[in-house]
């Protein structure tokens, strides 16, 4: 455990600060659980290790050591200073990935239970038929009960459901040990009666069994995907029940009295009793972390388009954000099963600092996407890593230090690290190691701006209008390189880079994002006032849920939308619009605002003027705003940064393939205002930035750094 | 570092002094703008043959007309892209070409297509006034007229019959359709509205490809751009002549025959495949009687592009980049012109792609496996595979819809929910679909039933479709469904397999084939009435009405069922190998009947309250018994010879052939080991009918398996399918003289 703080200006002694409210964002990552808190503009960081058999331990002795930074104890800390706790985990995330879960049962349709096993077919992309694989078995066939009971499309029972089959297949399935039973049937989200009733019987005859419906899971149609994401809701739910009351209970039992929010996938906060019911919400919330920090960022300094990237120890994730909100993206894949949960749309590819690099079938370098992992890791760490890695290349290159890695206290075997790249990729190319680690540095750039190019130019914006804001511990080494590969000309890595993500934490607001399948032609406007109370009722809801969460209904703000096709087509296009925009007729309806919303998105003359338009899903986001971190910039002088300069290393800097003595820049002393530039590293605790020839950086009142490209 | 690479590893280095690195940037480049092309294909589109079964692709060429990136869903377009970007440079350079132009490319007989439903986009790039490339996209329309919908005529007798083709005409100028073709095509096509705009689609496609290609050339220049796409090219072809000299020289040979039953009568046309292997080239030679008057004759994209590229690169040049490069290290050949396999106008070709191209497609599968089984390299001896059947019963329906308007509805499901090849990795895929076709998926339930007047039954498994074997084939669909508020819709169906189904490789056997049927006049709507559940064929009473593979204007009316199954994959090795732990699962979980788990497996299967489960002890020794009857010289336990691992079961010694488990001597090299050992025969319908798997018995010409086991552990060697009054030489490769290596 360590922790350690800054405070705006410069660094001052314990037993500062004039005491007020506290609000405490941890994010449980794979390695390390971060903790920012923040009391007025002063912000305080603190780090442990992460704790995989009880990660409420990790956040304790965090919260620890955020304490004793505040001269406090936890309980006095908890008790009378904490105004709001947020937490980030990746339970869900490892739940999924390892597959360890609960035993889950299904009640389906009768005649459709092996979809739970092929889905809609599981071929990918891949030429190699040896990659093709089928979908892991969730749940065992013994598992799974077929039910008599069918509604059609509209609505209407077809087969009633069959109550005594129910109860049997209950106390089968009960008897065989489930720990939860997902009910999935088709159609349940035009007439969710038959999933109600099926609801109620197991709580009745099985009470201590956890169930989900699949339309409470999703309330959207296309049935594999809503009753994955029902079975996945199930298997993930034993681990974060536990997680949940445990950190519930340990922070009561210190005295803290206050609502505990956990951040989800969406880049918003949930309540405790919000996650117990569909703890599946909770998925991929780490990276969605970074992308709300960086939102934030972009609306404290008036950035239009932001990319943002963080680069970890196996991937590299990227997303834009465009006007100050994170883009969405709908019915997400979680590892290798389709559900129907949105998340913030982050790009994933297998580029991080634990990337392999090898040789392709042509004998040619490549950079992944295999991973060396957390274990054994980089061949530099000394843990029986063979397999030369992107780490390697940075430390053979000369941008890590083997002396001063994570402030010292990670030792760098140099000369393995050499001798594997060699080995492994070198000789084959009549390299020596710096040649070799150019080339996988340049590969790992080109990479990443591909990446970057896909999320900003598929969705319609220049990256040469975007500003990059790179966090994490690795990107600020090839960030500059990305940027100019892809001529964009700023870029901001934060103060606190690495723990950026759990500092978005703060930045969350409440979150509900409901839907509710319509399959409504637009044109059909008899049905109008049925559609309006199909929403309204769908509004009621999403303001009951956050009014229970303790927010004031009044200030909850609505935003409308759907998920909206031509008649013909089978995938829709998500716009919002203004709740009176459904009763227009002629100028400004959902026809005009969606041709235009589709050719913004596809291209001029794309739009289908000539066939109809249906709309499928209507879509109700509550958001109720959360008090935010109210960090004020200090007054900057610029002046050159020499003081910071603390000597010079002999680098090899592939973006101009020369051998340079760099100057080397201690971020602890740079001010705001400093400035210098490139080529220079600034060596931050837990990160280095690379500031390459004819850049500019400056630290800015935020303790940001700002580099001009 | 892998096998592979470190034997190619001097390719990259030696190959020019050009920097590998930026080679390799490059490279990716050109991927991710054929990548782009194709998102905003799939993102326009409404056509679910594009966004859900990817029938669709989009590849980036250079000047020359080499291709330089793909973004592969349809593999057997990369040949078809080829041809038609080679013809159009041919037919319009120098001086009938402008920027903006669009050629419009439908034709199999001059531009490539697979079958006429299958429409390509061809746009040159120029950058100012010249040009620097092409782009080419395809997509299978719904429509295109003639005989049949969604371009598949089973019963069309000449290609004039069947639809209309577009033989690279310029379709529009500066980017835009000509209101002229418009019109044309609308009065032409059942569908104007769909077809139009996915052709829109198809050109945004281009010309989202064009801006991106015209960036390249800006940021490199364009020499040193093309001395890179040498350079690429030079690569991949360095890398996969290379490859192919680790398989030893010689021919690998097999035979297939292609079905058709439209014309009353089930006909097999013979085809045979030979692939000579000559040092770092290869030689694809096919044959096939002559072409015949309906509508499987083979394209010649669909020899090169089904036949040739989509198993060459799912199962051997899997990690090899693709461009122009590949193509170097092959050579086709098909024989006189007037064949199934190089048809001239006017056969009929609008299914050329699923019957012959697929059936050639698996015969290449087949001598892969057998080559490979005996190369020098470890990696390539694991790239043998059970047969991917390529083949599901597609069904297209025509009617008046709820609203009074038309419909055209063409369900996927059945058609690509077919099960794939066993791999040497694990058992194949399910649902796997058509090897040519990447990503493929299909719609779900709810997805049909919302825009559909259809309602669904029952979507499963069908059981034991996947071929028998130490590696199980891939399992396939088994869906019926009815008429919902509409009634008298008229039907085209269409299947490649209905009585020779994907074949075992290395011992194992032959998936469950297909079949479409419609249960008549039934009592689902009065059990429906009666609030009863009908979710499974089992369930109903009424007429089976077996269909013909290929027939048109099949009636379906309110109360009948529809019901489709789809063929399953191959299987590899001996099923008396499979861990009866895996056959045990596989029976929990409905993969297999009690009888394929008996007589397939050799499992002594029990029966208890838990359901039926496997006895592993007395399932060895009963597999022992069985053989030994088989096979009265068996010595050895067939336990101790499984658990030797391994997936090819013959081997190449020095001067003879070696069984691989044991390795008894079966033949001199010289000869035909296969001819040494006198096979079990059986036939293919008794079996597969005793163990409830899906195969149409054939009267005439009936099919026969013909089962091969080592004399000393008596393991299945080789299981291949005969066809009586056919005689053939049973498939075996043929050392080239001198040239016999032992596989280390």
């Amino acid at each position: 455990m360590c922790a350690w703080r800054f405070v705006k200006f410069g660094f001052e002694s314990k037993g500062k600060y004039k005491m007020s409210e506290i609000s405490i964002g941890i994010d449980v990552g794979g390695t390390h659980t971060d903790l920012i808190a923040i009391m007025d503009d002063q912000v305080v960081r603190a780090k442990a290790l992460t704790t995989h058999d009880d990660y409420s331990e990790g956040i304790f002795s965090a919260l620890e050591g955020a304490a004793s930074e505040f001269d406090l104890s936890v309980d006095d800390l908890l008790s009378n200073h904490a105004r709001a706790f947020v937490n980030g985990n990746t339970i869900v995330t490892n739940a999924i990935t390892e597959m360890k879960g609960a035993r889950v049962g299904v009640l389906v349709t009768s005649g459709f239970a092996d979809i739970l096993q092929f889905g809609r077919g599981n071929r990918s992309n891949d030429f190699d038929d040896q990659l093709q694989q089928n979908l892991p078995q969730t749940v065992a066939k013994e598992m799974v009960a077929e039910i008599d009971e069918r509604i059609n499309r509209d609505g209407n029972v077809v087969v009633p459901l069959d109550k005594e089959q129910v109860e049997r297949e209950v106390i089968r399935l009960k008897d065989l040990g489930v720990d939860a039973i997902a009910v999935c049937f088709l159609w349940c989200t035009r007439n969710d009666a038959h999933e109600r009733e099926v609801e109620r019987i197991i709580r009745e005859i099985a009470p201590d069994i956890f169930v989900t419906c699949s339309v409470t899971a999703a309330s959207v149609f296309r049935e594999f995907e809503r009753w994955m994401t029902a079975i996945l809701n199930c298997f993930v739910q034993p681990p974060v029940e536990n997680f949940v009351n445990k950190v519930s209970d340990g922070l009561l039992a210190r005295g803290y009295t206050r609502a505990v929010e956990f951040f989800n996938g969406l880049g918003g906060v949930l309540g405790a009793d919000e996650v117990r019911e569909l703890p599946i919400l909770l998925y991929s919330s780490g990276p969605a972390g970074g992308a709300i920090a960086a939102a934030a960022l972009a609306r404290r300094y008036g950035i239009e388009n932001l990319l943002c990237g963080d680069m970890g120890g196996t991937s590299f994730d990227t997303t834009l954000v465009h006007r100050e909100k994170p883009i969405v993206a709908q019915r997400c894949r979680i590892g290798t099963f389709d559900t129907a949960i949105s998340l913030l749309d982050i790009v994933s590819i297998g580029a991080g600092g634990g990337s392999i690099v090898g040789l392709d079938a042509r004998g040619v370098p490549k950079v992944g996407p295999q991973s060396s992992g957390s274990f054994p890791g980089p061949v530099c760490y000394g843990n029986g890593g063979t397999a030369p890695t992107i780490t390697d290349c940075m430390v053979t290159l000369g941008f890590l230090r083997p002396d001063n890695y994570l402030g010292g206290r990670h030792a760098l075997d140099v000369e393995a690290a050499k001798k594997a790249l060699v080995s492994e990729v070198g000789d084959a190319m009549g390299w020596d190691a710096v040649e070799t680690s150019a080339g996988a540095y340049k590969l790992a750039v080109a990479n990443m701006a591909n990446a970057l190019r896909g999320v900003s130019i598929q969705r319609g914006h220049d990256p040469r209008k975007c500003t990059f804001v790179a966090y994490g511990g690795a990107l600020p080494m090839f960030a500059a390189a990305i940027c100019r590969q892809l001529n964009i000309a700023d870029m901001i890595v934060p103060n606190h880079s690495s723990a950026f993500s759990a500092y978005g934490l703060l930045e969350a607001d409440y979150i509900s994002r409901k839907s509710i399948t319509l399959g409504w032609g637009v044109e059909n406007r008899d049905q109008l006032a049925s559609i309006v109370e199909a929403r309204d009722n769908l509004e009621r809801e999403i303001l009951d849920e956050i009014e229970r969460a303790g927010f004031d209904r009044e200030g909850i703000q609505l935003r409308h939308g759907a998920d909206i096709r031509y008649a013909g087509q089978l995938n829709e296009l998500y716009m919002d619009f203004s709740p009176e925009d459904l009763l227009k007729e002629g100028e400004g309806d959902l026809r005009q605002q969606f041709d235009l919303a589709y050719e913004e998105e596809f291209g001029a003359e794309t739009a289908w003027h000539d066939a109809g338009l249906m709309l499928i899903n209507y879509v109700i986001t509550g958001v109720a705003v959360r008090q935010k971190p109210d960090l004020k910039p200090v007054e900057v002088t610029r002046h050159p940064a020499d003081e910071a300069l603390t000597g010079s290393c002999s680098m090899f800097l592939p973006d101009i393939s020369e051998q340079l003595d760099t100057p080397v820049y201690d971020s602890e002393k740079m001010k705001p205002g400093a400035w210098f530039q490139g080529p220079g590293i600034i060596e931050v605790r837990d990160t280095t930035i690379y500031v390459p020839r004819e850049a500019t950086v400056e630290r800015d009142g935020y303790l940001n750094f700002i580099l001009k490209l | 570092m892998d096998k592979l690479s470190q034997d190619t590893a001097d390719v990259a280095r030696s190959a020019s002094a050009l920097d590998p690195i930026t080679a390799e940037v490059v490279r990716c480049a050109f991927e991710n703008i054929a990548d782009e092309m194709a998102i905003v294909l799939l993102r326009t589109s409404g056509s679910p043959v594009l966004t859900e079964a990817k029938d669709f692709s989009a590849i980036v060429f250079d000047a020359a007309g080499r291709q330089v990136g793909v973004a592969g869903y349809v593999l057997g377009h990369f040949a078809s892209s080829r041809i038609a970007v080679q013809e159009i440079i041919k037919k319009r350079m120098p001086d009938d070409l402008e920027p903006g132009d669009i050629f419009i490319c439908n034709d199999p007989y001059t531009v490539g297509a697979l079958h006429q439903g299958d429409v390509g986009i061809v746009m040159p790039i120029y950058d100012g006034e010249k040009l620097i490339g092409w782009t080419f996209t395809n997509a299978h329309l719904i429509d295109v007229g003639g005989a049949s919908i969604s371009g598949m005529a089973p019963e069309a007798h000449d290609c004039f019959e069947e639809a209309i083709r577009f033989p690279g005409v310029r379709a529009g100028t500066n980017g835009v359709l000509n209101p002229e073709w418009v019109s044309f095509i609308e009065v032409n096509v059942r569908v104007p509205v769909s077809f139009i705009n996915d052709v829109r689609s198809l050109i945004a496609a281009c010309n989202a490809g064009a801006v991106r290609m015209r960036g390249l050339v800006a940021e490199y220049g364009l020499g040193t751009l093309h001395d890179y796409i040498d350079y690429n090219i030079e690569l991949t072809e360095k890398a996969l002549s290379a490859r192919i000299a680790l398989l030893p020289d010689g021919t690998a040979r097999t035979y297939d025959w292609v079905e058709y039953d439209g014309r009353g009568t089930a006909d097999l046309h013979a085809v045979s495949c030979e692939m000579i292997v000559d040092g770092d080239k290869l030689k694809f030679t096919f044959t096939g009687v002559d072409q015949v008057a309906a509508f499987i004759n083979a394209t010649p994209s669909a020899v090169a592009g089904l036949g040739v590229m989509t198993p060459f690169l799912c199962q051997f040049a899997q990690d090899i980049p693709f461009n122009e490069g590949i193509w170097n290290c092959i050579e086709i050949d098909t024989g006189r012109p007037g064949t199934v396999v190089n048809p001239v106008v006017p056969a009929p070709v609008t299914n050329a792609h699923m019957e012959t191209g697929a059936r050639l497609g698996r015969m290449v599968g087949e001598v892969l496996s057998q080559v490979c089984s005996l190369s020098s390299s470890a990696t390539l001896r694991d790239r043998v595979a059970g047969q991917a059947p390529s083949s599901g019963p597609g069904a297209a329906w025509f009617g008046v819809k709820e609203d009074g308007e038309l419909a055209i509805i063409f369900p996927l499901d059945s058609l690509v929910a077919i099960g794939g090849g066993a791999q040497t990795t694990g058992d194949g895929q399910d649902m796997y679909g058509f090897q040519t076709t990447l990503a493929v998926s299909f719609p779900d339930v709810e997805v049909h039933e919302l825009v559909d007047p259809f309602f669904i039954l029952w979507r499963r498994f069908k059981v034991n479709s996947g071929g028998a074997g130490h590696n199980r084939g891939g399992m396939a669909l088994d869906q019926g469904y009815m008429l919902w508020n509409v009634d008298n819709f008229s039907g085209s169906c269409f299947m490649a397999a209905v009585e020779l189904p994907a074949r075992g490789i290395s011992g194992g056997y032959p998936g469950g084939a297909g079949r479409s049927a419609v249960i008549r006049s039934s009592d689902v709507l009065a059990q429906l009435e009666a609030g009863k559940s009908v979710s499974s064929p089992e369930k109903l009473q009424g007429t089976l009405d077996i269909l013909p593979a290929k027939v048109s204007n099949v009636p379906l009316r309110q109360g009948d069922v529809y019901w489709a199954i789809s063929s399953g994959g191959g299987g590899l090795g001996d099923p008396f190998h499979r861990s009866p732990e895996l056959v045990d699962r596989d029976l929990r979980d409905a993969r297999i009947t009690r009888s394929a788990a008996e007589e397939l497996y050799g499992t002594v299967v029990c029966e208890s309250s838990d359901g039926l489960t496997v006895d592993i002890d007395g399932t060895w020794e009963n597999r022992d018994s069985v053989r030994l009857a088989l096979v009265p010289t068996k010595t050895l336990r067939l336990k101790d010879v499984a658990s030797a691992g391994g997936f090819n079961s013959v081997k190449a010694g020095k001067d003879h052939w070696a069984c691989a488990y044991c390795d008894t001597e079966l033949a001199s090299t010289a000869d035909n080991w296969k001819e040494r050992l006198a096979p079990r025969r059986r036939l293919l319908a008794d079996l597969f009918g005793a163990v409830q798997t899906q195969v149409r018995r054939r009267q005439h010409q009936p099919v026969h398996l013909a089962e091969r086991y080592c004399p000393t552990c008596a393991s299945s060697l080789s299981v291949d399918i005969e066809v009586e009054e056919a005689e053939r030489t049973p498939p075996v490769f043929t050392f080239a003289t001198g040239q016999l290596q032992a596989a280390e």
